[in-house]
């Protein structure tokens, strides 16, 4: 608990007891296996070597897109 | 004679080799950080999507780490992403365990010769402890998990779920008012007062 928070004394008996049960859970907490690292850091490679192709592909067809637009362009002021 | 261990490379440092380009700087972030994110993910969407939201979660900080202002500490923003990940998570899965709270599965170990009848009860207390912290709205969850079984200040908390601090005092006494009687409508004795 940090300073400034209020003191465990403004809990009701019912949230008291509560907190005294959810000490359990503290003191068994999940814990995740060292392979979490391995997957983060695939993951990372994997995406950043497809990323910047991708942004290129990307960058390349609103590119063609653009000049279609600006080819079949319908004239100005025409009804 | 011995020498002192290096001093701990910073997160700001971490992430300034990581923008350079340096991944090995990133790995040591996950590694320092994997377990608080691993613990607030599980507690959220349960232990068998915490690795994949974990993941999503690294994953996400590493793509928007030029966002990252520091006005708040790296911890605070990553779970603050891990928060996020979570509830998307359960949105696309709809999941809510709200009603599973009485349907406790068995211990993985449940061979009364190898456990002594005391840690058996024990893991049956913490599993049915653990549905009924799902069975919680996400928000309330959130807010739990961060206060009461991280120890977050509010403060923090405030930072993570993006939220006014005099809401987090009033919603963390609602969420532990909902745990109550999610806990006392348990047909398992909680043993709690009025």
């Amino acid at each position: 608990m940090s300073a400034g928070d209020p003191p465990a004394d403004d809990l009701s008996p019912a949230e008291r007891r509560l907190t005294e049960h959810l000490d359990l859970l503290r003191a068994y907490p999940p814990a995740g296996g060292p392979q979490l690292v391995g997957r983060v850091l695939r993951g990372v490679r994997w995406q950043r070597a497809v990323r910047e192709p991708l942004v290129l592909v990307g960058a390349v067809a609103s590119a063609v897109l653009d000049g279609l637009g600006l080819l079949f362009k319908p004239p100005a002021g025409g009804s | 004679m011995l020498r002192d261990p290096l001093p701990m490379e910073s997160d700001e440092s971490l992430i300034e080799r990581t923008l350079d380009g340096d991944l090995d700087a990133f790995e040591q972030l996950v590694e320092r950080h994997r377990a608080i994110v691993f613990r607030v993910a599980a507690r959220i969407v349960g232990p068998g999507d915490a690795e994949d939201v974990s993941q999503d979660a690294f994953l996400r900080a590493f793509h928007r780490l030029d966002q990252y202002r520091g006005t708040a500490a790296f911890r605070t923003w990553l779970l603050q992403i891990t928060q996020n990940t979570a509830l998307n998570t359960l949105t696309r899965t709809r999941r809510r365990p709200a009603e599973a709270g009485t349907d406790v599965p068995e211990v993985a170990d449940s061979d009364p010769v190898r456990q002594p009848a005391m840690e058996l009860e024990r893991r049956e207390r913490q599993q049915r402890l653990e549905l009924k912290l799902r069975g919680l709205r996400p928000e309330y969850r959130s807010l739990l998990v961060l206060r009461d079984l991280e120890g977050f200040s509010y403060g923090d908390i405030s930072d993570v779920l993006d939220m006014p601090l005099g809401s987090v005092k009033g919603r963390l006494h609602r969420a532990r008012g909902e745990l109550i009687e999610l806990l006392r409508n348990n047909t398992y004795d909680w043993e709690l007062p009025p």
